[in-house]
């Protein structure tokens, strides 16, 4: 279709002129400092040193990556693993949605970061700390989607089971279950989201690696083309994780868009 | 087919007794934690955290009342919101209804979009110093992705019936996309402007515990540095009770103005 | 059987229709060869099973598509697109939900630049017409099936179009407001006639209300058989001519599948 080629490369002129406008600006009209604003090249040059050079702080791209990674993962399966099972029985069972809800309503309006200076200090500055104050910001979204996608159960489904003689448990478990699991789907990318950016914060105030210590400690030094490196593989990583959950979720969720 | 839904019935009264009773469980459960274990040491009494929750109204911390810091805190909140929804809106609606600009913004936005706002914090102070500009930036950055993108899906997502009625009854253009696309995505647009209005808070209390000397997030992470627990819980409190008054505010602003709309929210 | 009419004194006049759609591979053709005249203040019903085609027939009529092979024109001029001379009452109402009543019926009016003044009065007039004086201020969500089908009459209506186009206006009504809209409609109409092309699966409402019963074939739609509908108005669903019609328009139909 013509049409669609024409604005596929509309699209393409539209991110070389940006990374030509930002060329210009910086190396082409140096109308920035270089340790402010680097140019694209000075950006890129940067990211491939960083690959195996270990100044200005204290470790390369993959080293900060894995340490950044090793805390979500860490605060993110406990997000889940406890988060999802709550929100599906806080669904499901009546006195639990009486009983937590009110809890949980508490808790919720207090952002993730604002729980990093109380984690610190009960824990120090260290994995737990940062682990925790992950937690926090994957539990929220795994327990609102379990438990809005145990609200949506048909209810006409839910009758039908009954009328197969199946206990309140087996129809949580053959109706409530899979029809949630869209939305259960959802939890997972949102709080996926949440946790990256929030470990991104933890680190900038309480850390000695990973990507969030990373730009932190290189604005300090005043080298802008690093953070931008950081802030690049931020981006990247966080967009590679949603990727995969998305194509965990086309196979797990056959069949419902 | 009308889907029927597993809500509860149940009267009201009956979840209020519950979540009153849940909150004193939770205190009293609190209250006998730190009288009675070692967490003595590291958590301070819930009667204690009360008082001083009140007392902070008159009571400096730091070189201000907390309602004070509060403030603080608001007004950048104010300033980069509102930065954001001036544009994002028509950046969204923009994206939202010319093929042509879509094409043009759009990689643009994807490109930014993943990094976080948070992330640009250090890029910021380095750009625009330590005073209230890093602070804007940052808010108005968090805010503006959701707000962006829900204005595009809800321009985007206009029924084509409608577009077809409104042309039938004689409405081109602008005349079109003022009484016919704008009014169809502003539920959408809400959609947005909540999330970008919670987006701006978790921002602002981020960037004020980096690098601020006022205000909410600046008041809990002095407590930390103080080691004074007190002074933490007594943020988080103020920080949780002001992120949901936002929320409802925003959400009160909406039923007015969308009070023709199927779906309430 | 076609009876031969002057084509020049027609309002409505296609010639050789054709429509085609593009669905993943195949071209699906949904009408074919279809030529239909109406003559001024007609109310010709297009009766056909579902899913046929008669959507689009109204939909090229109307301007909203346009047809792959051959030709309509409105009073001499060509359709090329939608047009305020062309009203259409659609079957899901596209009422504007932010418009009041009022807001929607002066729609057409108020796109056209017409003052405030002289399009209250007439909306007003239309209002009153469709029978929902009163309701000027009240925003569609709080209305009934049947009162918003009322109001998508007066707004197309109230644009003065010479062509009124209404494709199943009660196809999911309730039976009962279904009988008590088919009366208002010839209340309605009777009142101030127009040129009406009207669709619908249902032929009792197609005997109800037409002067022309215009019967399709099945996929892809061809002109079946006309009936001239000669009772005098307003009619019973129950006198023997209607009972007589009705059974041999079933057969036909019948016949068709």
């Amino acid at each position: 279709m013509k049409t669609s080629l024409k604005y596929k490369i509309i699209a393409i002129i539209s991110i070389v002129a940006f990374l030509a406008i930002w060329y210009l600006i910086t190396d082409g009209l140096k109308l920035f400092s270089a340790s402010t604003f680097p140019s694209p090249v000075k950006v890129l040059q940067a990211f491939i040193k960083k690959f195996y050079v270990k100044i200005p702080d204290g470790g390369t791209l993959i080293t900060h990556l894995i340490a950044s990674l090793q805390v979500v993962l860490y605060g993110y399966i406990l997000g889940v693993v406890i988060g999802v099972p709550l929100g599906i029985l806080m669904g499901w069972y009546r006195k639990v949605d009486l009983i937590v809800k009110p809890l949980f309503d508490l808790i919720r309006p207090i952002p993730p970061v604002g729980w990093i200076p109380i984690m610190i200090l009960w824990l120090g500055i260290g994995i737990n700390a940062k682990a925790m104050v992950i937690f926090v910001s994957a539990v929220t979204p795994c327990i609102i989607n379990s438990y809005t996608g145990i609200k949506q159960t048909n209810q006409v489904h839910v009758w039908v089971a009954q009328t197969f003689g199946a206990s309140n448990k087996k129809t949580l478990f053959k109706v409530g279950l899979p029809s949630a699991l869209p939305m259960i789907f959802i939890g997972l990318k949102v709080s996926l989201g949440a946790s990256w950016m929030a470990v991104v914060a933890a680190e900038m105030l309480a850390s000695t690696k990973g990507l969030g210590y990373m730009i932190q400690m290189n604005r300090m030094v005043g080298r802008a083309d690093n953070i931008i490196v950081g802030m690049i593989a931020i981006g990247l990583v966080g967009a590679l994780l949603t990727f995969i959950l998305e194509r965990l979720e086309k196979r797990f969720v056959r069949g419902r868009h | 087919m009308i889907m029927r839904t597993r809500t509860f019935q149940g009267s009201k009264t009956e979840s209020l007794i519950y979540a009153i009773l849940s909150i004193c469980a939770l205190i009293i459960i609190w209250a006998v934690l730190v009288n009675f274990t070692a967490m003595k040491k590291i958590m301070p009494n819930p009667f204690t955290v009360f008082n001083m929750f009140f007392i902070s109204f008159v009571k400096s911390i730091g070189t201000h009342v907390l309602p004070v810091q509060i403030l603080f805190s608001l007004k950048r909140v104010f300033v980069g919101y509102l930065l954001a929804c001036v544009i994002g809106i028509p950046l969204g609606l923009l994206m939202g209804c010319s093929k042509l600009g879509n094409a043009i913004i759009r990689p643009i936005f994807e490109l930014i979009r993943p990094i976080p706002g948070l992330a640009w914090i250090p890029l910021a102070i380095l750009w625009f110093g330590i005073d209230e500009a890093p602070k804007y930036f940052i808010i108005c950055i968090s805010a503006s992705v959701s707000i962006i993108l829900n204005t595009y899906s809800g321009a985007r997502e206009v029924d084509d019936t409608l577009l077809g009625a409104a042309k039938m009854l004689g409405a081109r253009s602008f005349k079109l996309f003022l009484n016919v696309t704008l009014p169809a995505s502003v539920p959408q647009i809400f959609a947005g402007l909540q999330v970008g209005l919670s987006s701006s808070w978790m921002a602002v209390i981020a960037a004020e515990m980096i690098r601020s000397s006022e205000g909410s997030g600046w008041v809990i992470i002095t407590g930390m540095e103080n080691g004074d627990t007190v002074q933490i819980i007594v943020g988080m409190i103020s920080i949780g009770l002001v992120g949901l008054l936002l929320a409802q505010m925003l959400r009160a602003i909406e039923r007015r103005l969308c009070s023709w709309n199927v779906q309430g929210r | 059987m076609e009876c031969s009419r002057e084509i020049t004194n027609a309002v409505i006049n296609c010639e050789k229709v054709s429509k085609n759609f593009l669905t993943q591979n195949t071209e699906l053709e949904v009408i074919k060869d279809i030529s239909i005249r109406v003559q001024k203040n007609e109310f010709v019903v297009i009766l056909g099973p579902g899913q046929c085609g008669k959507t689009t027939l109204v939909n090229l009529i109307a301007g909203l598509d346009l047809p792959s092979k051959g030709e309509i024109r409105v009073n001499g001029k060509k359709v090329i697109g939608p047009d305020p001379d062309r009203g259409v009452v659609y079957q899901k109402t596209a009422l504007f939900p932010w418009f009041t009543v009022m807001g929607n019926v002066e729609f057409g009016p108020r796109m056209r630049g017409i003052s405030k003044k002289e399009r209250k009065e007439k909306a007003q007039y239309y209002i009153d017409l469709v029978g929902l004086t009163d309701f000027e201020k009240t925003y569609p969500i709080k209305l009934s099936g049947g009162m918003r089908q009322r109001v998508g009459i007066a707004r197309a209506y109230c644009n003065d179009p010479s062509v009124m186009l209404m494709d199943e206006p009660f196809g999911h009504l309730d039976a009962q407001t279904r009988y008590l809209m088919q009366e208002e409609l010839e209340r309605i109409w009777s009142k101030e006639k127009r040129t009406v092309v009207f669709v619908t699966n249902n032929i009792e409402e197609a005997i109800y209300l037409a002067d022309r019963i215009v019967v399709l074939s099945n996929c892809p739609s061809i002109i079946g058989e006309e009936f001239t509908v000669d009772l005098p108005r307003p009619r019973s669903y129950v006198s023997s001519d209607f009972l007589a019609l009705r059974r041999r328009i079933t057969s036909v139909m019948e016949k068709a599948k």
